[in-house]
């Protein structure tokens, strides 16, 4: 069962997103789609057992990427 | 749940809470955010305008009031860099003014021609030690090392 994360884009931005779904590719299957207000991930991780724990360090790399785009953008 | 005026929701290893972006803005949130990546997992999203809710989810397992120090402590933060935000402000033109005149000072006085100048104005004669200099070659001072 896939584990969905979803991303606000007035908090996070598309760039960071896609650079976690990059990074994460040898531990999981990663979907990436977008809606209106919110960025959407479809996570499945190649090791079950590791699947929610991947699910919030890759949370924690968009939130990361996120904010290096703002201190370049300063 | 709420404790005094704090508002907050706990869960399994987890904590959320909403912060008044009128109180606290945007870049200090981010800042203080930045922060606590490295202590735990932190989720944010705007429930609605003006408001940012932030849920942090601790490594390992923790018990309600280890929760609530870490929320304290997420606020605690937040304060600090509104204020590191506030000395910045203020800061600025003074700052700007400094690295203005180090990276763009008056280009005579750094000069090697200058400096050597100067050097040769002063009475390197009177030198109690009478180190001999390169440039001195009257063979007045004494033996070098």
């Amino acid at each position: 069962m896939p584990k969905q994360i979803s991303f606000d884009k007035a908090i996070y931005v598309r760039s960071g997103v896609e650079d976690a779904v990059q990074s994460y590719a040898s531990m999981a299957q990663c979907t990436f789609s977008e809606e209106e207000s919110r960025f959407v991930v479809e996570l499945v991780a190649n090791e079950p057992s590791h699947e929610a724990l991947i699910a919030d360090h890759f949370t924690n790399h968009v939130l990361f990427a996120t904010l290096s785009c703002q201190g370049q953008n300063s | 749940m709420s404790h005094e005026t704090f508002e907050y929701e706990l869960g399994e290893r987890q904590i959320a809470f909403t912060i008044d972006e009128s109180v606290y803005n945007r870049g200090a949130i981010f800042g203080t955010a930045y922060l606590f990546v490295d202590r735990c997992f932190l989720w944010l999203s705007q429930p609605k305008e003006g408001a940012l809710r932030v849920q942090l989810k601790t490594k390992e397992s923790a018990t309600p009031d280890v929760l609530h120090a870490l929320a304290g402590e997420f606020a605690n933060e937040l304060l600090n860099q509104m204020v590191r935000q506030q000395v910045s402000q203020s800061t600025q033109r003074i700052r700007e003014y400094y690295m203005g005149r180090a990276f763009y000072g008056d280009d005579t006085r750094a000069s090697i021609d200058a400096l050597l100048a100067e050097l040769d104005a002063e009475e390197l004669s009177e030198e109690p030690l009478e180190i001999s200099v390169p440039w001195d070659t009257s063979g007045a001072g004494g033996t070098g090392a």
